[in-house]
């Protein structure tokens, strides 16, 4: 699959990686899961957001992906490809701006 | 706050700071959230009909308010004591793996994120019970009690995705109900928060008889009478075998007749599971046992290894008699390895507008509930895919779970068409005696057809719930009751 296909498949996935976080850390929030890291990466990849310092925030808090990428049935790197998202991105301002 | 669009809500920036600065006074600042990226991820559940609205960058309902995240029960209990006197609606949200928009904000509620209520409280082994805070994750619950070699016995496709507490408050099934019962027949005991603060102890007893069930009143409820934070469950020593068959039938109604004999004779499966000819096809391709008996069937018994194996001999007779053959077991290891995963994503991935909805019917009406489901969603599209399975069944009757998929198309034709399927299959399945969920819940999606399924009892249901909330601000507008002023409803074109 293409990056953004896997963003998108992601997205669309309810997240069954969830159970690698463990119960005990302190954020429980949804905005950290797999599936709404790659929702808002797509969204942002998609022209519908914009990446500004809030959503550039929210993009990085990748820990919970990170201790769930093991548990992902599919073998998809939600940090990774997050990370092509924003790094795509700021190399097309900082293209731009030149 | 009335963006329609994901792109318009990114830019209202309206925050009520004095909300955030009372609920922060009560979890932390650390567990209140209202940026736009953190709401937005709460904007959505797992409902298709949500899926095909944020794929095309827009919003299903509203944006929520804020977002709370209680770390006990008494945290929950101040937050709705203060939603209450601000007259703010809230609505509960374990995981957001709900397909019918039970959690989806429609009218700018709050969020209550129950996810850090998630510890287990206490296994009580000579009892056979389980206690746990609502918000921990069903895959480890089930993981703790397999650790002390039990099982809950309640393993939906969700397992992993869901909490316990969503569990409970969709009226969920699990792919073992046929032995170890639905969520209502397993959960013994409850802890609410009322829509008033108060908390309610539904103390957990094998039974008792004392007026109606007061635990029935909750589970089922999707939040709209108050929120579960802990449960106790019966739980079960794990299995000490499992026995499961692959069965070749030569006709649809020969393995529907062979499940409901089989339930008839008093045998107690794990699992039934019956597919029709489009979802046998491609769990038995290449297969010989399939090439002239087209229809899949699963059967695992669990249990004494002497008793899984009596009555597995049973079923298997019943089975036979019904021209059924033994296959062999690559469709039960397909099933087994892929159990507890969703099939949707290849399809929405690529745009197509893949749903499932799952009904009850009656023995006596299960072949023409198929037969006129089918006709009807293919009389809405002649490109729509079609399949069903049945994986609950009962003395009486079994839940027929459908797969129903268009291809990609003009969203608003699409969603159009979708919304005519899902009217069509609804009337069919009242018009034949059936309900129109088995277990996926009612959430918002469902609204359209809950006057007919339930007649005057959808009046005793709204009666109660201006008793028990007559502010109406525990998740608003689901269950077919009366929404706020002002909040969205899912548009339906059908």
């Amino acid at each position: 699959m293409q990056e953004l296909e896997q963003l998108r498949f992601c997205a669309f996935c309810p997240n069954p990686c969830r159970r690698a976080w463990p119960a005990a850390e302190a954020a429980q929030d949804e905005a950290i899961t797999s599936s709404a890291l790659s929702t808002l990466a797509m969204q942002v990849a998609e022209g519908r957001v914009e990446l500004d310092d809030d959503v550039r925030a929210a993009l990085m808090r990748q820990d919970m992906a990170r201790a769930c990428r093991p548990a992902c049935p599919y073998g998809i790197d939600v940090p990774a490809l997050v990370n092509g998202v924003i790094r795509s991105l700021e190399g097309k301002s900082s293209h731009a701006a030149r | 706050m009335n963006a329609s669009t994901v792109r318009d809500a990114q830019l209202e920036s309206e925050v009520d700071a004095s909300l955030n600065r009372a609920l922060a006074s009560i979890v932390g600042a650390n567990f209140v959230r209202s940026g736009f990226a953190e709401r937005l991820a709460y904007a959505r559940d797992r409902t298709p009909f949500a899926t095909f609205h944020f794929r095309a960058g827009k919003l299903p309902g509203t944006m929520p308010r804020s977002i709370v995240m209680p770390g006990s029960h008494d945290e929950v209990a101040r937050i709705v004591a203060l939603a209450q006197a601000r007259n703010v609606p809230v609505i509960p949200f374990g995981a957001g793996s709900g397909v019918l928009g039970g959690a989806l904000p429609l009218g700018h509620e709050v969020m209550i994120d129950l996810k850090r209520l998630n510890r287990l409280v206490e296994i009580n082994e000579t009892d056979g019970t389980a206690t746990v805070e609502a918000g921990l994750n069903g895959g480890q619950f089930e993981a703790a009690l397999n650790a002390r070699g039990f099982t809950c016995g309640h393993l939906p496709q969700s397992l992993h995705m869901s909490t316990v507490g969503g569990w409970a408050s969709c009226r969920g099934a699990g792919q073992n109900s046929t032995r170890y019962g639905k969520i209502e027949d397993i959960v013994l005991g409850l802890r609410m928060v009322l829509p008033d603060g108060r908390t309610l102890d539904v103390r957990p007893v094998a039974r008792r008889a004392v007026g109606p069930s007061i635990r029935d009143l909750f589970v089922g409820a999707e939040g709209t009478f108050g929120i579960i934070t802990q449960l106790t469950f019966r739980i079960w020593r794990k299995p000490e075998r499992e026995i499961g068959t692959v069965l070749a039938f030569p006709t649809l109604e020969a393995a529907l007749t062979s499940a409901r004999q089989i339930m008839q004779a008093e045998l107690r499966p794990a699992v039934v599971r019956v597919y029709d000819a489009e979802e046998s096809r491609s769990r038995t391709e290449g297969m010989k046992e399939f090439q002239d008996r087209p229809i899949l069937g699963i059967l695992v018994f669990s249990g004494s290894a002497r008793l899984a194996s009596v009555e597995s001999e049973l079923a298997l007779e019943i089975a036979r008699k019904n021209g059924a053959v033994l296959a062999s077991d690559e469709p039960l290891l397909h099933w087994q390895k892929n159990r507890f995963v969703s099939y949707s994503m290849p399809w929405q991935t690529k745009n197509y507008y893949m749903d499932t909805i799952e009904v009850t019917g009656a023995w006596s009406q299960i072949l023409a509930m198929y037969q006129r489901m089918g006709e009807a969603a293919r009389a809405v599209h002649p490109g729509i895919h079609f399949g069903a399975h049945w994986s609950h069944v009962y003395a009486e009757g079994a839940c027929q779970y459908m797969t129903v998929r268009l291809p990609p198309m003009d969203d608003d034709k699409a969603l159009f068409l979708h919304a005519q399927a899902w009217d069509r299959i609804s009337r069919i399945c009242l018009e034949l005696g059936g309900s129109i969920s088995h277990h996926h819940g009612v959430g918002a999606f469902r609204n359209p057809w809950i006057g007919a399924e339930l007649n005057t009892g959808l009046d005793v249901l709204q009666a109660l719930k201006d008793v028990i909330d007559p502010n109406n601000i525990m998740n608003p507008g689901k269950l077919a009751l009366r929404p706020r002023p002002g909040a969205v409803t899912l548009e339906r074109k059908g």
